[in-house]
């Protein structure tokens, strides 16, 4: 059998070569290699900290490498990857509020004031404002926000990654616009 | 075709064109080379919890049925060992009885001193206990009797051990009693 490069896998390809068990490391190593940057970058906008991402990012596919043999197709491949990135990061900032004993604060100001002193921002002033902006909505808001606005992922498609329904999405990315748009425009 | 969604985007732009005005560049940075490195980096840990899962799942069995199996063991050890005690007993007890016996048909037969039964002997309670208390013959009775006397009087006299065994190996002829 003739292996195909990476970008001619279709995901439903992956997951046969996956499930033949000969070409197991490899079916993986390939589905790592498509979708990492897009895993990555959905966790790094949730918890900001590239390290702190680098840690999720490896638990997600770890975790996604257990589950891979009994993944259903009846969702799609970067659906379900997304929805194990979303709640390894939520169960991140979870853990983080409790070892670094800070319920009565809110996690995403301690986020905020990080991003500060954040090596690996490259913004403007603009730019950090905005990032700002965001990490003041509420925890899922947050997430839809950066999935509609930054990824363009489709309603539907993020109704299966949060397990929520379309029209209350569409009202939460809604309000989050009005919200940011209020924050960006008082000085 | 326009999709719903960029009609929504083209009503939100109209409420919040500040944002929808600003580009949407990532402003977010990683280090030199991270993306190249990260699938290696991701498959390494991946298969390696992957396989330490399953080898500590295999440990999880292998222990307790380690620990089982050596339980088994010893509690067939144990009775095995005690089985033999009990056929040791046995057949020690038989062989009191029958050494008993034997004594005593010597000593009715004037074959056997009593004095040189009580010397050889020794510190062997059980058949000494064994012999006091048999109750089937009136002279091994009387005999019994006979013997706690004559052990009074040879712990009193000066005849040892030795001599008396001298004496039986000089005067007996079977040698079934020193066997």
């Amino acid at each position: 059998m003739i292996l195909q490069t990476m970008e001619h896998y279709s995901d439903k390809e992956l997951i046969e070569l996956f499930r033949n068990g000969d070409n197991r490391n490899y079916a993986f190593n390939l589905l790592v290699n498509k979708y990492q940057s897009q895993v990555y970058w959905h966790i790094r906008r949730i918890v900001i900290d590239h390290d702190d991402t680098n840690d999720v990012v490896q638990n997600t596919f770890i975790k996604a490498l257990r589950y891979l043999e009994s993944f259903r197709e009846d969702a799609q491949l970067y659906t379900w990857l997304y929805r194990i990135a979303t709640n390894e990061s939520i169960n991140f900032l979870k853990q983080k509020r409790t070892k670094f004993l800070i319920p009565f604060v809110n996690v995403e100001k301690h986020l905020s004031e990080s991003l500060m002193e954040d090596p690996y921002f490259k913004g403007d002033s603009i730019q950090r404002k905005l990032q700002q902006a965001i990490l003041k909505l509420p925890e899922k808001q947050r997430i839809v926000f950066n999935m509609k606005y930054f990824d363009g992922i489709k309603y539907e498609d993020m109704a299966k990654i949060l397990d929520t329904s379309v029209g209350a999405l569409k009202a939460s990315y809604h309000i989050a616009v009005k919200k940011i748009e209020k924050y960006l425009t008082v000085d | 075709m326009e999709t719903n969604d960029n009609i929504e985007n083209e009503n939100l732009k109209d409420s919040a064109p500040k944002l929808f005005s600003m580009s949407k560049e990532n402003p977010f940075d990683v280090p030199a080379n991270y993306f190249e490195n990260l699938s290696s980096e991701i498959s390494e840990k991946c298969f390696h919890v992957y396989h330490k899962k399953h080898k500590a799942t295999y440990i999880k069995i292998l222990i307790p049925a380690s620990i089982t199996t050596m339980m088994v063991f010893i509690i067939l050890f144990f009775f095995t060992e005690n089985k033999t005690k009990t056929n040791t007993v046995k057949q020690y007890a038989y062989d009191e009885n029958s050494t008993l016996e034997y004594l005593e048909n010597l000593i009715n037969n004037n074959e056997l001193d009593e004095s040189v039964l009580l010397s050889e002997l020794g510190n062997n309670d059980s058949i000494k206990s064994g012999v006091q208390n048999r109750q089937t013959n009136i002279n091994t009775v009387s005999f019994a009797t006979n013997l706690g006397a004559t052990m009074d009087s040879l712990n009193n006299n000066a005849i040892s051990k030795d001599d008396i065994i001298q004496y039986l190996m000089e005067n007996d002829e079977s040698d079934d009693l020193l066997k």
